[in-house]
């Protein structure tokens, strides 16, 4: 299935990949929802520092500094005053982010990104704001579909504001744990493309299944004393993590030699499956993993 | 630098980061920690006295051994020196220490967060923090 989905993106890829006559990129602009999640894709996408320069078909601008999938300056959009981020709280800072997303996003497109690099690096210090806090405050702010200067869309009312000051953070929200049931058999079975060895057991450490991965070999053969001993480390370590760990989990164990074999171990309340795979392939277990927890999800 | 300085540094440069401890696993002792909210921390305390079942379980060693038996067999490089942990709202990094076998840097990230990133830059913060002990 992996398989497939590479082949299908890299076929998708070949089809739109055009040459560029320009520096800019052009941005999925069909609405202003679509425009908004496209610059927040862009900033989650932006790893190493750069100036993200949009640019709306009318000419308004609107240019961040990010780096680490963090915002950590508004340089330009549009004369507004715009907030320190150093001195502003961080509530603040981050629904103005929000709101000078959402609407920016509100002019019509066609949206072009220009990414340069800054002419300094950022501090250490400019820690910023994490793509996943501006996707959160950005969701309380409606954004029509026909937005655009006729109808301004953007409703960021006082309350949308009050609630993201109101909603507590992230990190101390319980939200509902993933579906606890069935992860095990298909992340065995989702496995079977990267893996070298695998196998699935009960929580007490029996056998339930094992099979070759993708290689056909075998060549790692744990007894049942030692499933069984694994089993009660993983046991033990769900029991003293308690309510910390919410739902199933997927432990990556990687090896000091960084070429040496690893292993992916999906627990959830049932069972426990276990991939031996080479280093390379870890990319494939992550994304195996976030697939099927996704699944559960909707 | 000193340890809650490099301690601090990793929790600036990690993505999504939340918490950042440096746990001793023989007593389950946070040596050192920071954290952006007493919610994170107090996950950071609790799997801090849980980590030594996933570096030193017999069943975890055995599972090294054999590792390293079908690998080259070169069991002096054996061991899991790294463990990450999707879970939930959360994304755990335990990395251990290089020269202190049984001291493990903790990192506690947002599930968001992006794996590949935070494992690059915590792997990256953990020779500052090595040196800062």
């Amino acid at each position: 299935m992996i398989d497939m989905n590479i082949v299908d993106m890299l076929s998708e890829m070949s089809k739109t990949t055009v040459a560029r006559l320009s520096p800019a990129s052009e941005l999925q602009s069909d609405n202003a929802p679509v425009r908004r999640a496209a610059i927040l894709r862009s900033i989650r996408d932006t790893i190493l520092p750069r100036h993200l320069e949009f640019v709306a078909a009318d000419g308004t601008r609107l240019v961040l500094e990010v780096s680490s999938a963090r915002v950590v300056e508004i340089l330009e959009f549009n004369g507004k005053t715009l907030p320190d981020f150093e001195k502003d709280e961080r509530v603040f800072v981050t629904q103005a982010i929000a709101e000078v997303i959402t609407e920016f996003s509100a002019v019509p497109g066609p949206l072009e990104l220009l990414a340069l690099h800054p002419d300094t690096s950022p501090d250490a210090d400019d820690v910023g704001i994490t793509f996943n806090e501006v996707e959160r405050a950005c969701d309380k702010l409606e954004l029509s579909e026909e937005s655009g200067e006729d109808s301004p869309a953007l409703q960021a009312t006082a309350d949308a504001a009050e609630s993201i000051q109101k909603t507590p953070r992230a990190d101390v929200v319980a939200t509902p744990a993933v579906a606890k049931d069935a992860l095990c058999p298909s992340f065995f079975e989702g496995s079977k493309g990267f893996a070298l060895e695998r196998f699935q057991m009960a929580a007490d450490g029996s056998l339930k299944a094992a099979g070759e991965g993708s290689n056909g070999e075998v060549s790692f053969n744990p007894d049942a004393d030692i499933l069984t001993q694994f089993a009660r480390d993983l046991s033990i370590w769900g029991e003293d993590c308690g309510a910390a760990l919410q739902g199933p989990q997927m432990i990556l164990m990687r090896s000091a030699d960084k070429k040496a074999s690893s292993l992916a171990v999906v627990r959830d309340d049932k069972d426990i499956s276990i991939a031996m795979y080479e280093a390379r392939k870890l990319g494939a277990a992550v994304g195996l993993w976030k697939s099927l927890t996704k699944k559960q999800e909707n | 630098m000193a340890l809650d300085a490099a301690i601090k540094s990793a929790l600036d440069t990690v993505p999504d980061c939340l918490a950042v401890g440096y746990i001793d696993m023989n007593t389950g002792m946070l040596l050192e920690m920071q954290g952006e909210s007493p919610a994170s921390v107090d996950v950071l305390e609790t799997v801090s006295i849980a980590i030594s079942n996933l570096f030193q379980g017999h069943g975890v060693q055995a599972f090294e051994k054999l590792l390293a038996e079908a690998g080259d067999g070169a069991i002096d490089n054996a061991g899991f020196s790294e463990v990450t942990i999707f879970s939930g709202d959360h994304l755990f990094v335990f990395l251990k220490a290089r020269d202190y076998q049984e001291h493990v840097v903790c990192f506690v990230c947002r599930g968001g967060a992006n794996p590949g990133m935070v494992m690059a830059k915590s792997q990256m913060s953990l020779g500052k923090i090595a040196e800062a002990v």
